[in-house]
């Protein structure tokens, strides 16, 4: 080798050697966990990651608690994970406190660590009032957040159309099913249901009792397309979804935006918020027209099944000051007369309560709807939890919802939905095994 | 040959040079081996120091970066839960959305190259053909939409396409389409993308290949049209093969960058839930696992891949043009 | 994708003679003028609409025709409206991205032109590796760099600062790219050979003939990075937390999440609907317009660049 083609060699390799030891470096001091960001500062200095919605009643806390520092971050609840998920490797630049929507707080204890046990810093007796609605923040015996609010379901219709069209309200499934069939043939254009996004799995095979997977040790199983509870609500919909009688559209939809303003939303199968939120703010409703029934039901099946945890607050493991994080959070859960009048059905129990009072005031109801949110709440008694990785309704918005559009069958989808739900389970890690 | 010349231009630069430069003009400048007074080494440490602060950032954000997820997609580094080796790439392979993925940013290249080189060179063509203040105009207008990008383009072709809101609703409903329902339907989505990257993007093209198109040659295209061609048989015949390396290019850089398509699937789907999945581009695959499953070993395997798609399309670009440039010395 | 635009046609305008027409008859020239007048249209509707949706109220935008004009009012509720979202920060978004996009062009040209330079003149070991790697580095997807360069700034304690922006930000090889093509074709060796008989050391040869000839390129160069920077998104995302340090795309995007305009199961009544949004979109997008037109000339895509040659 000539002495140029030597020292050619030497410098490359010199070159490579240093880009991998460097590369290997980096990887390695990542792993370790750094101490960059500012220092905490004294004590009672919170850092505090909520979304825009929630941030002036933190702010409110805080001009009301001098004593605590607190620093509001405005961090959108899709971003959450991918934040925390990028802090893990720098702990000192965690949030003391966070606001999640997504139902995320065990995920977050399993999968980053993040989530702190409430156990020990909120009185139990303070946990007890959330009643049935903790569970959905218990893991394995630790609470890892306190509940902002429950979304429990009702059958939301128009009370003005069915007089007009002498209707009388449903029950159950089937007689749900019989009067969206007669509304296909009499009132074309008029909808009674939607099923377009996450939301149609959450209300239909939620509220049926199919939350379509269980765990069984380290596997999970599908039963989407074995189980009754779950079977018997894609033989429902089938049809309904044929005659167009329920909408391949998103509540949330442009389009099911123009139905409800232009009145021909006759029923919607939804959640407590759905008065307000949706009929009264997106589709213009006038008061004196919608009401709430209970939920229909199949007969045996399970009330208050399909109801669901919404916001969470959580406190980081790794908080400086935990007490000060935990009163923020028992303050934005517990304080009766914020949560009453909040957008969303409180979680706290006498809270809900003054909720209740609140919206039956309002004079936006066509008939009283406090037996109706009443015994919504009171029907949930069970393990709200859902193990992540459990989520039934991306999968089914993800793989279901764009080919229902088109005009596909349900039915022929739920290969896809299951396919997808796997993935899911994998990625969270167990066996997916469908049945 | 050599002699007065006070009017010769460069052949490169087109200055004009002196009698003494004349010389030495007809060697190509790109020429090397010659004698030099400054030893080679003062040269190179001259080099190396202009070169010094662009090195640090092409090493700090380039080179280290691409090792790093090299080495994370064969599961090394912290945050992987595979055994060191091709454990991770295969998981990552055999994802469900996986397969869905490529198909989907598939679809969209086949719909979006082939619409935007034959547009963009149609325009310039055409453009080029007639050049005065109309054409400087309609270039201008081409051009101004490459302002809009990210979340404002795709917020306004949302718009565009909700037929209640659009200009365009005459023509959406020549379609069969009355309601954003209708035109956001899964077998549409490629176009509708399609159909954004060309709004932004085109222009921009547009401008370098007539760019391209300005400096060729004028004396072969006069003869042209002292021989009787028309305009259609020049462009075709004459100025097209002439700026095919440029349209090349473009459809190679066209290609890494519509193989990174992100954006515009992550807003339509956060628009109108249910039309989208949050996976459908290997661009999103590759971020949701990054943060939304804190598997920074998957994702990196989904960025390998990207990168090595971006890299065969520009060794594609170097190679082909090498052969392109050794078969052509009348330039 | 914009990227090179204009490159070939800054650096390309020497022919010394204009082209007679191509289309000089009747009808072709008729047909061409429909044709590109059709595609004209098409390009700018979509601006006009969102230059008008401010004008209108959200009712006003489905009922009016929809390039009607609303009325001045409007555009002062929406913009009431969008500074009441945390109490105005869009104009420190705004500010953020100027601040962002001048500093980044600062490093890109700093770095970029020595180094484009040195590329083009001088030959040693290593140089087709760093043209190579700077080839590379123009393709380079962000999801592969974006992680690692996040860990690399937060073993400096960087993150969250301007610095995550703006660091990377400076890195640009396209810009490395143009000024190495540049010295190539504008900056004869034969200038250089003569200069070196005289006596002239290599570095009084880049200070005297390179700089100078180098404005050029780095008018290109100032302005792709600036664009380039201005448009970032993902960098942004993954180095800043604070919201007060956003520049504007990422601002936008996070305030189009918690708004229901784009999402209208957001249930929050911040008064942020269609025509606020048009107005932040056009608040993103005015700035790089105004920047478009300055740089027209500099880069050939003016509207009087068709008319004067050379």
């Amino acid at each position: 080798m000539t002495r140029l083609a030597q020292r050619r060699k030497a410098s490359a390799l010199t070159g490579s050697a240093l880009v991998v030891v460097l590369t290997l470096a980096l990887s390695a001091c990542a792993g370790a966990g750094t101490t960059s960001g500012p220092a905490a500062e004294g004590d009672s200095d919170l850092l505090v990651w909520v979304d825009a919605t929630r941030q002036p009643a933190v702010e409110a806390y805080a001009a009301e608690n001098p004593d605590v520092n607190i620093t509001v971050a405005t961090v959108d609840g899709g971003d959450l994970a991918s934040k925390l998920s990028l802090l893990s490797r720098d702990p000192d630049s965690l949030p003391d406190v966070v606001f999640t929507a997504n139902g995320e707080s065990v995920a977050f204890a399993r999968d980053y660590d993040y989530s702190a046990d409430l156990s020990a810093l909120v009185p139990q007796d303070t946990l007890d009032d959330f009643g049935a609605t903790i569970s959905a923040c218990t893991d394995g015996g630790k609470v890892y957040c306190l509940p902002q609010d429950i979304s429990t379901q009702m059958l939301w219709y128009n009370q003005a159309l069915f007089d007009d069209f002498g209707y009388t309200v449903p029950t159950t499934w089937d007689e749900y099913a019989e009067l969206s069939s007669r509304v296909a043939t009499e009132h074309p254009g008029y909808v009674t249901g939607s099923c377009g996004d996450g939301f149609c799995p959450n209300v239909y095979y939620r509220g049926s009792s199919c939350p379509g997977i269980s765990a069984d040790g380290d596997d999970a199983v599908i039963r989407i397309d074995s189980a009754e509870e779950c079977t018997r609500v894609t033989a429902m919909l089938d049809p309904l979804l044929a005659d167009k009688s329920v909408a391949t559209l998103s509540p949330f939809d442009p389009d099911m935006t123009q139905l409800g303003t232009d009145k021909k939303v006759l029923m919607l199968p939804g959640f407590v918020w759905y008065g307000t939120v949706l009929f009264r703010d997106t589709f213009h409703n006038a008061p004196g027209e919608i009401a709430a029934a209970p939920l229909p039901t199949w007969g045996d099946d399970v009330k208050g099944a399909g109801a669901a945890v919404g916001g969470q607050w959580i406190v980081g493991a790794q908080s400086s000051d935990p007490a000060a994080a935990a009163a923020l959070i028992e303050s934005m859960t517990t304080d009766e007369d914020a949560l009453a009048a909040a957008v969303t059905f409180p979680a706290y129990g006498p809270a809900s309560a003054a909720w209740i009072e609140v919206a039956a005031d309002s004079g936006f109801y066509a008939s009283d709807p406090t037996e109706t949110f009443a015994s919504a709440r009171s029907d949930v008694t069970g393990d709200l939890f859902t193990p992540p990785g459990f989520d039934i309704l991306a999968p089914f918005a993800n793989a279901v919802a764009p080919k229902l559009k088109q005009g596909d069958t349900l039915s022929s989808l739920l290969g896809a939905w299951q396919n997808a739900i796997s993935q899911s389970v994998s990625d969270a890690g167990y066996t997916a095994v469908i049945e | 040959m050599v002699g007065r010349s006070e009017a010769v231009p460069h052949p490169r630069s087109g200055r004009p040079l002196d009698e003494a430069q004349n010389m030495t003009a007809r060697q190509p400048s790109a020429h090397i081996g010659r004698r030099r007074r400054t030893p080679r080494s003062t040269q190179a440490r001259l080099a190396w120091a202009l070169l010094a602060p662009y090195l640090a950032l092409l090493a700090a954000f380039a080179v280290i970066p691409i090792f790093s997820a090299l080495w994370s997609s064969l599961g090394g580094g912290p945050g992987s839960r595979d055994p060191f080796g091709f454990a991770t790439m295969a998981r990552a392979f055999s994802n469900n959305n996986f397969l869905p993925a490529v198909i989907n940013v598939a679809t969209f290249l086949v719909v979006f190259l082939p619409v935007l080189l034959i547009f963009a060179t149609a325009m310039a063509l055409v453009l080029h053909g007639r050049p005065g203040r109309f054409t400087s105009v309609v270039k201008f207008i081409c051009y101004i939409p490459g302002v809009v990008v990210g979340a404002p383009l795709v917020l306004l072709w949302l718009f565009m396409l909700t037929p209640q809101l659009s200009p365009f609703e005459p023509l959406l409903n020549l379609f069969g389409m009355a309601s954003a329902a209708d035109v956001f339907s899964a077998q549409n989505l490629p176009a509708i993308f399609a159909i954004m990257a060309l709004y932004a993007g085109a222009g921009g093209w547009i401008v370098v290949l007539y760019g391209s198109l300005e400096a060729l040659d004028t004396n072969v295209i006069e003869a042209a049209r002292i021989d009787g061609a028309n305009s259609w048989h020049i462009a075709w015949h004459i100025k097209l093969p002439l700026i095919a390396r440029y349209i090349a290019f473009i459809g190679v850089i066209s290609f890494a960058g519509a193989a990174q398509l992100v954006a515009e699937p992550n807003i339509v789907g956060a628009a109108l839930p249910g039309t989208v999945s949050d996976t459908w581009s290997l661009n999103q695959l590759a971020f949701y696992y990054a943060f939304n499953r804190n598997d920074a070993a998957a994702s990196s395997a989904y960025a390998v891949f990207l990168v090595i798609i971006g890299l065969a399309a520009a060794l594609v670009l170097i190679f082909g043009l090498r052969t392109y440039s050794e078969t052509d010395k009348t330039r | 994708m914009t990227m090179l635009a204009g490159s070939a046609a800054g650096l390309g305008r020497r022919h010394t003679r204009q082209l007679a027409p191509s289309v000089s008859h009747g009808l072709g020239r008729w047909l061409r003028a429909l044709g590109l007048t059709f595609v004209a249209v098409a390009f700018s509707v979509p601006l006009l609409w969102l230059l008008l949706a401010p004008t209108k109220t959200e009712a006003e935008l489905g009922s009016l025709p929809s390039l009607a004009f609303g009325s001045f009012q409007n555009v002062g509720a929406a913009w009431t409206n969008l500074m009441s979202f945390s109490d105005g920060i869009l104009l420190t978004w705004l500010a953020n991205s100027v601040f962002y996009s001048v500093a980044g062009v600062v490093i890109a040209v700093v770095a970029s032109i020595p180094a484009g330079y040195a590329l083009a003149m001088f030959e040693f070991r290593g140089r087709s590796t760093i043209v190579v790697l700077t080839l590379i580095g123009m393709i380079l997807p962000t999801a592969a760099t974006v992680i690692p360069i996040y860990q690399e700034l937060a073993l400096v304690g960087l993150t969250n600062t301007f610095w995550a922006v703006i660091l990377p930000s400076g890195f640009f090889p396209f810009g490395v790219y143009l000024t190495f093509l540049h010295f190539q074709t504008a900056l004869p060796r034969e200038l250089v050979e003569a200069a070196r008989m005289d006596g002239a050391s290599d570095l009084r040869i880049f200070v005297a003939l390179g700089l100078p000839l180098a404005r050029p390129a780095a008018a290109l160069v100032t302005f792709f990075a600036f664009v380039a920077t201005w448009n970032n998104y993902f960098l942004p995302y993954v180095m800043l937390v604070n919201d007060r340090l956003y520049p504007l795309q990422l601002g936008i995007a996070t305030l189009l999440n918690s708004a229901p305009v784009i999402n209208s199961s957001n249930q929050s009544d911040l008064p942020i609907h269609k025509p606020e949004a048009a107005l932040a979109a056009l608040v993103a997008i005015v700035p790089i317009a105004i920047f478009f037109f300055v740089f027209q000339r500099a880069i050939g895509t003016g509207m009087l660049s068709g008319a004067v040659k050379g």
